[in-house]
């Protein structure tokens, strides 16, 4: 009987010593990556840009192969002249004419359109052909840069050609992006249908921020760092601040974000993926299951929020007309494919509680909003007031000493984007004979620090999924979980929709309605400015 | 990503004597400190102390350049001395604090030292009191020096990194050799790195790369022939870091194994092609060939210009060629790159090892 081997096991058994050491020590197999949707605007500024750094950097590996696939009709020199334009426009990495060249021959492209069947043996037979030339030995990676609507038939249509069954010597992977359903309802039944066609350990979610070297930096700093991890529980943390703020307003989108707003659109996916890491207990290893499971161990310890609350627990704007970064800019409701009458949220602020013993106490404060003052996404970590001081100064107590709370509290900021970087604030003493004391800030900036370029998130999260890695890739109970927060507080705005004078209720430029202040100093604290 | 521009001059200073060096640096300190006059404005930062020493004067200008480069993204104290034995004991410094242009209150205190006669043979106890305290220490060899200096005790104690180049010593083998037997003498705590190494890197991650595939991997055990060429008519000690890693890497002994050729390949590179650094000595080309039975598989890497092109031919179908951009890297980068890296190699050390022993065979 011959002896089947995978090819994880074949690799183990025949290991390439000549990669120890060296910085890529995982190479991936030579797989084609099928793009569905190539002719959107993901592909042409995301994907094609990073898998061209990628292949320009030696991080892929030979005979690697594209395919992209929509329904525009186009040829293979269409499509390569198309990528070429989009990787000299977008890429991280200068187009150079002989990396090009050899990366052009990997690319092809095949027409295809949902409904009738007839590109899907145009595409077949590509595939073969690239097994055949190419070395790509029936591993492939079925990108579904789609709109919701279009996921599962198309899955389903993979399934019947035979396309998504891997076998013992190779892979079949598909990569989708969000929304991962729009509730708690659609995401149960879009992972229900997904695992009729692919096992979980085929399906890669992904979410750009996870690819940001700066939130992987976050399990750095809180796993490799021993003087933080004592200090990250409620016995030292007052609360968390999750800001994820963007001076754009909603482009061409508005029709999406219609459907959408700013909780589905950002709050479910990004900011709930930064709670979980940042909240997170220590994983055992960095292995996928194991940080994911650690992830929704959070994830499950929110507090639910019942409907009837949802009102006291967040804050929804839209914004108006006004200024941002010099720009008179339209309010919401004067956006292309908006209606005039609109009462989606484009600004949210809430407040979460986690029920475990490492945060019983310690509340987490997100908010997200478009047509901010600028674009920022950071982590606020307030520590508590030192309890008592000794200090003297100039608003003094009976005692003569200043209130502990006339301190400001130790801070560490976390920022994503843009300037990645933390910066720590505590107090010193003014030089001079008085003792003055006040806050200063030490900073750590991520560009200063490394003389080596980031990559950009999609790169990170392609070459991980041809390596079989989804550290970096949300689980369904990670999705369902962050839906469960998010749905509640849907189902609560829904039994109590904002009048319809009461939106548009902040300027474009501001940081949000004046009701997002008054929610955080409700509890005596402020929003961090970034 | 090449490191930023070189910073301009703020303040300037000229010291003779160890004595007067040390208050000139205490005074630049000062007057950095009060210069805007406001105690919130200026927040002087440094993270290392950067130190190149080199027997020649013009090393030491490229030298103070590429420090000053890194200390724009590394604040630090550059030290960079200029050693001559032969003349009477002399010790003069220019000192001066170095500002980025854009006015990100980023300065590096550059300190040049030319020290002559005999307290050339001490340089660490006339920069020890130079050094800003708890803060690691990089050495940089510059040129080829002798390297009796910088593989001592209370050298390798003081520093964090001695980083040379083994590819700017004429006598190859004679260096390999005793750098080797300097890494097995002290057993992994002699914290080198090598740039002729590091610029093997991305032809042995090529190289690497090749034979990961499934399919490729058993080629590995039937290689027959390796032949690496460098730029120039004489081998460097890239060309035989890359085969001594080979060699170490694949369990190769001198007896029974592949034949390794390493030489230069007899041509000046046209300086039209690659302006900006002097490709004699770098790596053009690697061929690898291995045989099983009668199938033969092909491997070859060609440096064009700013590029490396390989090409791949491994039966019964794998035929794919291609080509990686190879990022000239200047010595600003590539010392940057090394700092950022850590501790001991154990690959480049059983590298350096089997490299040593292939250039004394060839004698």
């Amino acid at each position: 009987m011959t002896e089947v081997l995978t090819q994880a096991a074949a690799q183990e058994a025949e290991p390439n010593p000549l990669l120890e050491g060296l910085r890529l020590t995982r190479m991936p197999a030579p797989c084609a990556v099928v793009i569905f949707g190539a002719s959107g605007d993901l592909t042409q500024r995301k994907l094609i840009p990073a898998l061209y750094a990628l292949a320009a950097e030696g991080a892929l590996p030979p005979g690697v192969t594209i395919v992209g696939a929509a329904r525009t009709p186009m040829s293979d020199e269409q499509f390569r002249a198309a990528m070429r334009s989009a990787i000299e426009e977008h890429s991280r990495v200068p187009l150079r004419e002989d990396v090009w060249e050899g990366f052009a021959t990997g690319l092809f492209y095949a027409h295809f359109d949902l409904q009738p069947d007839d590109g899907l043996d145009l595409l077949k037979s590509r595939l073969d052909e690239s097994d055949r030339t190419r070395g790509t030995a029936g591993n492939r990676i079925f990108y579904f840069s789609v709109p919701p609507t279009g996921v599962l038939p198309l899955a389903d249509k993979l399934l019947h050609a035979g396309l998504c069954q891997q076998g013992p010597d190779n892979f079949r992977r598909v990569v989708i992006e969000k929304p991962f359903g729009r509730d708690l309802e659609s995401a149960l039944e879009l992972n229900r249908s997904l695992h009729e066609d692919f096992s979980e350990d085929q399906i890669y979610r992904i979410d750009h921020y996870l690819g940001k070297e700066s939130v992987q930096n976050l399990l750095v700093f809180r796993f490799a760092n021993g003087i933080f991890e004592p200090l990250w529980n409620r016995q030292y943390i007052d609360h968390v601040q999750i800001t994820v703020a963007e001076s754009l307003g909603v482009e061409n989108r508005g029709e999406y974000y219609e459907e959408a707003g700013a909780l589905r659109d950002i709050v479910q996916n990004h900011i709930m993926q930064l709670m979980a890491i940042l909240g997170m207990e220590p994983p055992s290893n960095f292995k996928a299951e194991t940080v994911r499971d650690e992830k929704v161990k959070l994830l499950r310890a929110v507090r639910p929020i019942h409907p009837d609350d949802a009102l006291s627990h967040t804050v929804r704007g839209q914004y108006a007309a006004g200024w941002v970064e010099g720009d008179h800019v339209p309010g919401y409701r004067e956006e292309p494919g908006v209606k005039p009458t609109s009462l989606r949220e484009t600004f949210v602020a809430m407040k979460l509680d986690i029920d475990n013993w490492r945060w019983a106490g310690t509340p987490f404060y997100l908010r997200t909003g478009k047509r901010l003052p600028k674009r920022a996404t950071e982590i606020v970590i307030q520590f508590r007031r030192v309890p008592h001081s000794p200090f003297g100064g100039h608003v003094a107590t009976p005692m003569g000493v200043l209130p502990p709370d006339a301190i400001d509290p130790n801070l560490l900021v976390l920022r994503i984007q843009p300037d990645e970087g933390i910066t720590l604030r505590f107090i010193a003493k003014v030089p001079g004979q008085a003792m003055r004391i006040r806050s200063v800030n030490m900073d750590f900036l991520y560009g200063s620090s490394f003389l080596k370029e980031s990559p950009d998130a999609y790169e990170r999260l392609l070459l991980d999924c041809m390596l079989g890695d989804a550290t970096l890739f949300a689980r369904a109970d990670e999705v369902e979980q962050a839906w469960r927060i998010c749905t509640a507080i849907l189902d609560g705005w829904r039994a109590h929709p904002p009048d319809q004078d009461s939106f548009p209720n902040y300027e474009a430029g501001a940081w949000g309605p004046e009701e997002a202040r008054a929610f955080i100093q409700r509890d005596g604290r402020e929003w961090h400015r970034p | 990503m090449s490191v930023t521009s070189a910073p301009s001059p703020l303040r300037y200073r000229h010291a003779s004597g160890l004595h007067a060096v040390t208050g000139a640096l205490h005074q630049l300190h000062y007057e950095l400190l009060t210069s805007r006059g406001d105690d919130r404005s200026q927040v002087r930062t440094s993270v290392m102390n950067l130190v190149a020493a080199c027997t020649d004067r013009s090393r030491g200008d490229g030298a103070a350049a590429d420090l000053l480069r890194i200390g724009m993204r590394h604040p630090a104290r550059a030290i960079v001395i200029v050693a001559n034995a032969e003349h009477e004991p002399q010790l003069e410094a220019d000192l001066s604090l170095q500002c980025g242009l854009d006015d990100n209150h980023v300065c590096t205190e550059l300190v040049r030292l030319d020290v002559q006669g005999e307290p050339a043979y001490h340089l660490t106890s006339i920069v020890a009191p130079l050094l800003i305290p708890d803060m690691p220490v990089y050495l940089w060899v510059v040129g080829a020096p002798p390297l009796s200096q910088p593989f001592t005790d209370e050298v390798i104690a003081l520093v964090e990194r001695i980083i040379l180049d083994s590819g700017e010593y004429a006598d190859v083998a004679d260096t390999l050799a005793l750098i080797s037997s300097q890494l097995e003498k002290r057993a992994g705590k002699l914290p080198l790195a090598d740039i002729a190494w590091q610029r093997t890197q991305p032809w042995r991650q090529l190289i690497a790369q090749a034979f990961d595939p499934w399919a490729a991997r058993p080629w590995l055990r039937h290689i027959t022939d390796v032949s690496i060429r460098c730029a120039g008519r004489v081998t460097t000690s890239d060309a035989w870091l890359l085969g001594g890693w080979m060699a170490s890497r694949l369990g190769w002994t001198r007896d029974g194994s592949p034949r390794i050729s390493v030489a230069g390949d007899g041509d000046t590179p046209p300086a039209e092609s690659t302006p900006d650094v002097d490709m004699l000595g770098r790596l053009a080309e690697v061929e690898i060939r291995a045989q099983r039975g009668a199938d033969i598989a092909a491997l070859s890497l060609q440096r064009r210009g700013d590029s490396i092109h390989t090409s791949i031919d491994i039966p019964p179908g794998m035929r794919t060629a291609r080509t990686v951009a190879l990022p000239l890297r200047d010595e600003a980068d590539l010392l940057s790159s090394m700092m950022a890296e850590g501790g001991d190699d154990p690959v480049y050390r059983a590298a350096v090892a089997s490299a040593a022993s292939l250039a004394a065979a060839r004698g």
